[in-house]
């Protein structure tokens, strides 16, 4: 399937998903909506799923491990075009393990260790309290 | 949500058929045309290879028909394009239901198209109203013998057919669902599931034929049916029955193969 056909997919079966914000997203990410995603390299396959996903209208998006596959300096990019599209009434859960990347757009943040939260505060409380960065914190928190 | 679903199969499966049924039309034409040039010479080979060549994309058709029904249940349900499918907002039951008739669909083309690719070939040997005439013959001469029930006979023929497509394909599905259980060998798993889920319906099958009453199955009688009544006449009653009795096992069976499928695709599905 070529992107713009996914996005065709997308809007005939959710009635929330937005195409124009689809098509502006991927005109900023440079990516042709043209290219068939079977062609598509891993990375450039996640900024489209992130794009479809962030095209809807929802009140909660769930990211599981979002652009694992993009290297670090895109990331920056990648989240903000794409975290800043979304609605603004809405709340955005995302497991991750590369803290670091993506710290600086968290508001509150939860460890979850062996399936038990650990830990549960928003990112400012850190900084406050710990004088730490969510990213060393976590090291210690998990320290082996 | 049903008809985007198979307008979505449609799209994604025709690209195979489509050009298949034109390559088979082309060859059919070619074919028919090349009949008058094969002399007893210098034409015979390619011919020869003509006919070889319509053959082969003849029989291509039907296993690619197969082959598609397969793939597009487990590629597109089972492997990583299932992630996108089962989180669409439509229920597992529409994604079985809309690629049975999508199947069922072109199943029925493809026999279409290769009846007609038949006529072009044969079209220089019998005209299309020699095969009505004939038709219509076959037609009167039943409705002599039967009368207006040849309208019921025929109806319930044809329901009995498009029904045991039917069944044959929801035991594919099935026996893909039940394959897709164990952890590992998935493909020879389903083939296991298939002669299991055959062999079951073969005996159930001819269990109830004995329990009715009627030994002979049903397709001997439709055979007779189409070879010549006049030989073995069977009864009107016979009929009924033999029809009844092979939709009422289709329906039972399809029922059953459709449960198994649904129940392991909205309850057991391990998506790798």
């Amino acid at each position: 399937m070529r992107v713009h056909q996914i996005i065709e997919f997308f809007s005939d079966f959710y009635d929330d998903f937005r195409p124009e914000k689809a098509y502006d997203m991927l005109k900023k990410l440079d990516i042709d909506p043209k290219d068939r995603l079977k062609t598509m390299s891993k990375g450039t396959r996640e900024k489209v799923q992130l794009i479809l996903v962030m095209s809807r209208e929802a009140d909660l998006y769930l990211l599981d491990e979002p652009i694992g596959g993009v290297d670090p300096a895109a990331r920056d990019y990648i989240l903000s075009t794409i975290l800043n599209n979304y609605n603004e009434q809405a709340a955005v859960v995302i497991s991750t393990h590369l803290i670091s990347d993506i710290e600086h757009i968290l508001d509150d943040v939860v460890f979850i260790s062996k399936g038990k939260v650990v830990l549960t505060s928003s990112v400012d409380d850190i900084r406050d309290t710990h004088g730490k960065s969510v990213d060393a914190l976590f090291r210690e928190v998990f320290k082996c | 949500m049903l008809g985007k679903l198979m307008k979505y199969e449609i799209k994604a499966t025709s690209r195979t058929f489509m050009p298949l049924y034109l390559v088979l039309m082309v060859l059919s034409l070619i074919n028919r045309f090349s009949f008058p040039l094969s002399g007893p010479g210098a034409y015979r080979f390619p011919r020869a290879l003509l006919s070889a060549l319509f053959t082969i994309i003849l029989i291509s058709l039907f296993i690619t028909t197969l082959i598609v029904m397969i793939s597009r249940f487990y590629k597109n349900l089972l492997s990583d394009e299932g992630y996108l499918m089962f989180t669409l907002p439509v229920k597992a039951w529409h994604h079985i239901v809309s690629k049975l008739i999508v199947s069922l669909m072109w199943i029925i083309i493809s026999m279409i198209v290769s009846l007609m690719s038949i006529y072009i070939i044969t079209s220089a040997e019998i005209s299309f109203s020699e095969i009505i005439d004939g038709a219509k013959l076959l037609w009167d001469e039943a409705y002599v013998y039967w009368g207006p029930e040849i309208y019921l006979i025929a109806a319930e023929t044809f329901i009995a057919f498009v029904l045991g497509i039917c069944t044959s394909v929801l035991m594919i599905y099935a026996s893909i669902a039940l394959g897709h259980l164990s952890a590992r060998h998935k493909v020879l798993a389903s083939f296991g599931a298939f002669l299991l889920l055959n062999t079951i319906s073969r005996i159930a099958s001819s269990a109830t034929s004995s329990l009715i009453g009627i030994n002979r199955s049903s397709s001997s009688f439709t055979l007779t049916f189409f070879i010549g009544y006049t030989e073995v006449p069977p009864t009107d009653l016979i009929l009924h029955n033999a029809m009844l009795r092979s939709i009422a096992i289709s329906l039972i069976f399809s029922a059953l193969y459709f449960a198994i499928a649904n129940t392991i695709l909205t309850k057991r599905l391990n998506l790798e």
